[in-house]
């Protein structure tokens, strides 16, 4: 028995010997590596390869533990450990990892390098920023519109969507998709909800809501605005039956994860129509079927108001404890060049962040879609897009899930839609109740707002209790 | 029932009740093989089919491992993947060796010294060992990666191997198992003036051999798919093991099933070799030890 | 006896003691022992990795919140404090219904009776209570119908025992315990809801959804211990391959090429000619079985089976293929015709790795797998269903499975059992049967035992140990479980309902960043698992058989 163990531990030890004999040499004198936090997309290779050819001397190497979660972020910023350039892919993750001290600051440095919220969407302002500082700066930006499948329209003989039509309208479109047969003989759904916090964000902003008050102490879901937006889309599903349910939806469910699912299905030609970015485009690569097959057009608007909608941004921040925040200021600078801007038209990873290579649909064309038609929606949706609101006195991250999970709720029919929302506003408001009691520096801040001093009756006059 | 058997004769009935066993051990084994037939069947497939039922591919490939291997671009994009598989590999299988090996030592004494030693506070250790085993482990997570970070062991083998070989686990395992062997040859040794080294390695060991090697078995598949604790302790692709390599197939913008079959398969036909050599000791073995409490 | 017990040998014994257990313990204390007492000292306070906020020591706020009520208006606390009497007289009727079994208190027969009665009543009023739309009161009446149930069932275990009287004694006072409990919660339980709601709620539907999946493991342990029983003895037509090991391999490979394009080409020419070629080798080894003498008779009765199993199987895979088109099920009969070419088809040693399989494939590659075969529209499962339908005529149409509410959780367990039925709980099964003494066997044998009264006098308690065993590892593992599938394959699952607790911590802890919440909700976790241990534990003592 000794005997085999000792074999064994000879054979670990041997191992052992071939593994670090064989590790990687270390970077060359002279090349200083940089960690960047983002997700194993293919087109990171082309713009950590363009960095490292404007910027001698710099490497960024892609750590692609994210892909969504942030344990693994989280878990090293804890202890000091993380990435240089963190990903954050929205507003809500900013604002909890601004919060927790992950990010820095980048207000100083902006002007300097160039990459401050005048170089990129004014829209972004408010994205990019908390409490007037900044914290990050885009690698890519995004505002949805409505991207069709042409030859699934073609197939059921609708005319294609226009620029200008309403939510009415768009049922009607669902409708006309959903009851014309298909020349083909194939099955075909209207729309892809792929994600509905997205979908009823588009609604409610359209419809002229907010997500809590200007001072950030009243949580709006149960306004009529918003009443109105979950009416709608509940009728959408279950009263006009244009939109899959849930259950219908996992049915087409192809590869499964966030958001594939649902673009793959969309890419094999199965639905008509999806709200979505234009990083579409990047998935036209795997599926070059669809090729010369897609059209875009604005997002529905609502009757009688001036169509909007919401935009976003996967940014990069720097860590606030990285040794090479030298290095991290000059890659965000890289996102800020025009040479990063036009490799991302190029990719078609969305929008990119200097906006004057954006101008126009012409200027976006590229080599997944040569049509300028299909880009200039586009270019229009930045436009007149709005980032969402948040509140400092709640965890964007909590609202956002306990806001997925009510509508989860009214899709499955667990809860009708208008007291799904009302329980959602309540706990809301709940909560930001508790977290002035608890926290001392949100009482600060409070009385900072509102210019009165804090106290533990305050919310009978903001909130219904 | 007992005419039919007069009738057939024993050696007949003995037969038929093999036949009647292969056939209900065919059918269960293809339900449950079922999953695995599909998985491998499914690395064959290209990406429009992998997700359907069948099992047969209507397209066959065999695109898909040199693909994951490196030595051939994705069919569709036309780009190599830079997987570095090899390397991948090789980490998995060294780790999940040297995990194994360390934990199978240190659990075997410790339980030798809970099993068959006193001392004081003995069962009291031994309880906390069974309690910290309730904890779900989310929360340590962090305190326990502090811990790491101040050992240095981040980006290095020494941060994957040692913290893993240390659980209850082993312990418990073991300790049940030389609880079940006799002492009378223990009592026979120390007369004969054996220390307690010579007494473990040549009188518990061998006899506990089969919970030795369960225990092998279990640890090696534990470490050998361990993703979550690799993924946080690493930021360098060469150190990765396979399950954390394998997550550059899974990003946000797209999940590469068929790749991801063909790599769980080549993952895991070692392990099954593995299994099917050891496999008579630990059934053989495992009856000495006993599972009495 | 051995030498006498000096102060030195005592030291020395100590040192000993000390050098056995110094790495394991040394690697405890720092791996595993510290981080768990960090995470206590945790849960007591508020840290939530935030700069802005102090880390402060909050006592007990986080227990309170998790498990606490509030009032939605005005605090009644008189009704709250009868509430939560009543449920801590439940608690206590349980704890003590169990000990009294144990302790064998005289009068515990009118108990069960009385518990059966209480059992009855709770199956009534959950049954005929009119049902509120929303899944919490749905979770409330499906979790009091099992109640109901087991009450049932745990009275008339009671009530049953042998060499007591029908007389009153100290072991009816936990019924009574029991009835006073339900009695007060279900009186008060208008009024308490109606002026106080859970602090934490997702709390308490999570804890159900956690039980909920727990439901399975019963299923999946009476599932090992089938399978075990099954592949325990070697099958008597001997394991070798029939013939010399050179043939064996020809053969091997010729069928498994023949089965590759057979099946794969299917009924196109290349695939006509594997099959054909695949059915001429089979035969041809027929014959030369046939022909060629073997020594022992034994050896020669396993070849001819064999390869007879062989050709066998090449015909039912060329039917499959040509006659019935049903390439998928031919793959399946192709894998057999392989095992008996190999000659391990009656090698019992191919079934057991075959039921280990799914433990092989644990992790994310196997959940993909499973959602893929959950599938409402084009998995297997459902396709399968369908085609059993359409075979009897009916129009039958599976659920949706992951997708609908009320069919996720069973989905999981059903996956859970499946996958886990050949597992470890398998392997221990396989152990603890090859430790039950022969000789007991054969006295039964003697004695003129069926195979069953074999089975409950002899087989099933010398298993005690490991079903023990096996169980209490099965709890622990369901309790902290759930996680994995949560994560990869259901996101919590539509609306919540696949939502573990241990999901639930790992998001307050990863997403809130809430981490003193998620050390509490970690700590009341290990308080349930510690208690469900600890009963089992002395529970099972029974089950142990004395030497």
């Amino acid at each position: 028995m000794k005997h085999v163990f000792a074999a064994l531990f000879a054979l670990a030890a041997a191992l052992y010997i071939v593994a670090v004999r064989t590790l990687d040499p270390p970077p060359p004198e002279g090349i200083e590596r940089i960690r960047w936090a983002t997700d194993a997309n293919p087109t990171r290779d082309r713009q950590t390869g363009l960095f490292a050819e404007l910027y001698r001397g710099l490497e960024a190497v892609v750590d692609p533990g994210l892909g969504g979660d942030q344990t693994k972020l989280i878990v090293q910023c804890a202890t000091g450990t993380g990435p240089d350039v963190i990903d954050v892919y929205d507003q809500d993750a900013m604002a909890s990892q601004v919060s927790a001290g992950i990010l820095m600051d980048l207000t100083p440095y902006a002007e300097q390098y160039g990459f401050s919220v005048e170089n990129t969407y004014p829209a972004l302002r408010d994205a990019l920023m908390v409490d007037g500082r900044q914290y990050r700066f885009p690698c890519n930006v995004w505002a949805n519109c409505v991207v069709y499948n042409k030859a699934v329209f073609d197939d059921h003989g609708v005319p294609y969507p226009r620029d200008d039509w309403t939510w009415t309208e768009w049922i009607e479109v669902c409708r006309q998709l959903l009851q014309s047969p298909s020349r083909a003989g194939e099955k075909h759904f209207a729309f892809a909800n792929w994600n509905n916090i997205w979908w009823f964000g588009e609604l409610y902003i359209n419809k002229g809501g907010r997500y809590f008050s200007e001072d950030g102490l009243t949580c709006l879901l149960d306004s009529e605005e918003a009443l109105w937006a979950i009416q709608f889309y509940y009728d959408a599903i279950y009263k006009h039956e244009v939109v899959p349910s849930a259950a219908q939806l996992a049915s087409l469910s192809a590869q499964g994860g966030w958001g594939s699912g649902w673009l793959s299905i969309f890419s094999n030609g199965k639905v008509g129509m999806i709200i979505i970015g234009r990083w579409y485009l990047c998935q036209v690569e795997y599926f070059p079927q669809m090729k010369g097959k897609l059209g875009a057009v604005r997002l529905p608007h609502v009757e009688g108001r001036e169509p909007t909608g919401l935009c976003d941004t996967r940014a990069a921040g720097i860590n606030a404890m990285s040794p090479h925040k030298d290095a991290a200021l000059k890659f965000l600078q890289y996102l800020a060049s025009p040479e990063y801007s036009k490799l991302i038209v190029e990719d078609g990873d969305s929008m990119p962040p200097n906006p004057s290579v954006a101008a126009s649909g012409e200027m976006l064309v590229n080599r997944a879609e040569p049509d300028p038609a299909f880009h200039q929606p586009f270019v229009d949706a930045m436009e007149d897009a709005q980032p969402a609101d948040l509140s400092p006195f709640i965890d964007s991250l909590v609202v956002r899930r306990w806001l997925g999970e009510a509508l989860d709720r009214v899709e499955n029919q667990v809860e009708a839609p208008d007291t799904a929302f009302r329980n959602l506003t309540t706990e809301i408001n709940r909560t930001i109740r508790v977290n002035l009691e608890r926290q001392p520096h949100l009482q600060r801040l409070y009385e900072e707002r509102t210019g009165r001093p804090y106290t533990e009756d305050w919310w009978r006059e903001y909130q219904k209790p | 029932m007992t005419r039919v058997s007069k009738k057939l004769g024993p050696r007949m009935l003995r037969t038929l009740g093999a036949v009647v066993r292969v056939v209900v051990l065919s059918i269960i084994g293809f339900a449950i093989s079922i999953p695995f037939v599909w998985m491998v069947g499914a690395s064959f497939k290209p990406r429009a089919e992998v997700e359907e039922a069948h099992i047969v591919p209507r397209e066959p490939t065999l695109d898909n491992y040199p693909v994951v291997l490196d030595r051939m671009p994705d069919p569709v994009t036309g780009q190599y993947l830079g997987l570095r598989f090899g390397r991948w590999y090789f980490n998995s299988i060294f780790v999940a060796l040297s995990v194994t090996l360390l934990q199978v030592l240190t659990s075997s004494m410790a339980a030798y010294a809970f099993a068959r030693m006193q001392w004081r506070g003995r069962d009291t250790v031994f309880l906390l060992y069974l309690a910290t085993m309730m904890i779900p482990g989310v929360v340590t997570m962090i305190p326990n990666f502090q811990i790491m970070v101040s050992l240095q062991f981040l980006n290095t083998y020494r941060g994957l191997i040692i913290p893993a070989a240390f659980t209850a686990f082993g312990t418990f395992l073991l300790r049940q198992f030389m609880l079940s062997i006799p002492q009378a040859m223990d009592e026979a040794a120390k007369i004969d003036g054996a220390g307690h080294w010579r007494i473990f390695w040549d009188i518990v060991m061998p006899q506990a051999r089969p919970g030795v090697i369960a225990l092998a078995i279990i640890t090696m598949l534990g470490a050998y798919q361990s993703f979550f604790w690799p993924l946080i302790m690493l930021n360098q692709e060469q150190y990765y093991p396979l399950p954390v390599g394998m997550l550059a197939l899974d990003s946000t913008y797209g999940r590469q099933t068929e790749l991801i079959m063909a790599a769980t398969v080549m993952n895991v036909v070692p392990l099954i070799l593995i299994f099917i050599i050891f496999q008579k000791y630990l059934v053989k073995g495992l009856q000495l030890g006993g599972v009495k409490g | 006896m051995g030498k006498p017990v000096t102060k030195k040998s005592r030291s020395r014994e100590a040192l000993a003691v000390l050098g056995f257990l110094a790495p394991n313990l040394l690697g405890f204390l720092g791996f595993t022992l510290l981080p768990v007492v960090l995470s206590f000292l945790m849960a007591f306070t508020n840290w939530n990795l935030k700069p802005a906020v102090d880390l402060e020591f909050v006592g007990l706020r986080n227990f309170a919140d998790l498990i606490g009520v509030q009032a939605i208006d005005r605090p009644a606390p008189l009704l709250s404090a009868l509430y939560f009497g009543s449920a801590g007289v439940l608690v206590a009727g349980l704890i003590s219904v169990l000990w009294a079994n144990m302790a064998d208190w005289r009068g515990t027969r009118v108990g069960g009776a009385l518990i059966v009665a209480l059992g009855a009543a709770v199956l009534a009023l959950a049954v005929l209570r009119p049902r509120v739309g929303e899944d919490s009161a749905r979770a409330i009446s499906h979790g009091l119908v099992i109640s109901g149930g087991i009450g049932i069932l745990a009275g008339l275990g009671l009530a049953t025992r042998e060499g007591e009287g029908w007389r009153p004694g100290l072991g009816t006072l936990p019924a009574l315990l029991l009835v006073a409990g339900a009695f007060g919660l279900w009186m008060l339980n208008g009024a308490m809801w109606g002026s106080y709601e859970p602090r934490d709620a997702r709390f308490w539907q999570y804890f159900y959804n956690t039980a909920y999946l727990m439901i399975g493991i019963p299923f999946g342990i009476a599932g090992s211990l089938a399978l075990a029983l099954l592949v325990n003895n070697d099958l008597p037509l001997s394991g070798r391959a029939p013939g010399p090991l050179l043939a064996a391999l020809l053969r091997t490979a010729a069928v498994a090429i023949c089965v590759v394009f057979g099946v794969v080409g299917g009924t196109t020419v290349i695939g006509k000619v594997g099959l054909a070629s695949g059915a001429g080798v089979a035969a041809l080894c027929f014959l030369a079985a046939l022909l060629i003498t073997v020594r022992a008779p034994a050896e020669r009765l396993g070849q001819i089976a064999g390869t007879l199993l062989c050709l066998l199987c090449g015909i039912v895979t060329m039917a499959l293929v040509l006659g019935m088109g049903q390439p998928n099920v031919a793959v399946l009969g192709g894998l057999f015709w392989l095992m008996a070419a190999m000659g391990v088809a009656f090698n019992i040693v191919a079934y057991r790795t075959v039921y280990y399989l799914p433990t092989f494939t644990a992790g994310v590659a196997l959940m993909i797998l499973w959602k893929a075969l959950y599938n409402p529209e084009t998995g297997p499962i459902n396709v399968a269903i369908e085609t059993i339908g359409n075979a009897l005529g009916r129009d039958w149409q599976g659920p949706e499975w992951l997708a609908s509410v009320p069919w996720a959780k069973p989905a999981l367990i059903i996956m859970g059992v499946w996958t886990g039925i050949g597992g470890t709980n398998m392997l221990l099964y396989l152990a603890g049967l090859s430790n039950v003494p022969t000789d007991l066997m054969d006295a039964a044998d003697v004695d003129g035992a069926s195979a069953w009264g074999k089975f409950r006098h002899v087989t099933w308690p010398q298993l005690g140990p490991t079903t023990f065993f096996i169980t209490i590892m099965s709890i622990i593992g369901g309790l902290q479980g759930g996680f994995e599938q949560a994560r990869v394959m259901t996101g919590g699952g539509p609306a919540g309902s696949t939502t573990t607790l241990s999901y639930y911590i790992y998001n307050k802890a990863f997403q809130d960043l809430d981490l003193g919440y998620a050390a509490a909700i970690s700590w009341v976790l290990f308080a349930i698992i510690f208690v469900a241990t600890a009963l089992n534990w002395k529970f099972g003592r029974e089950l142990e058989v004395s030497p």
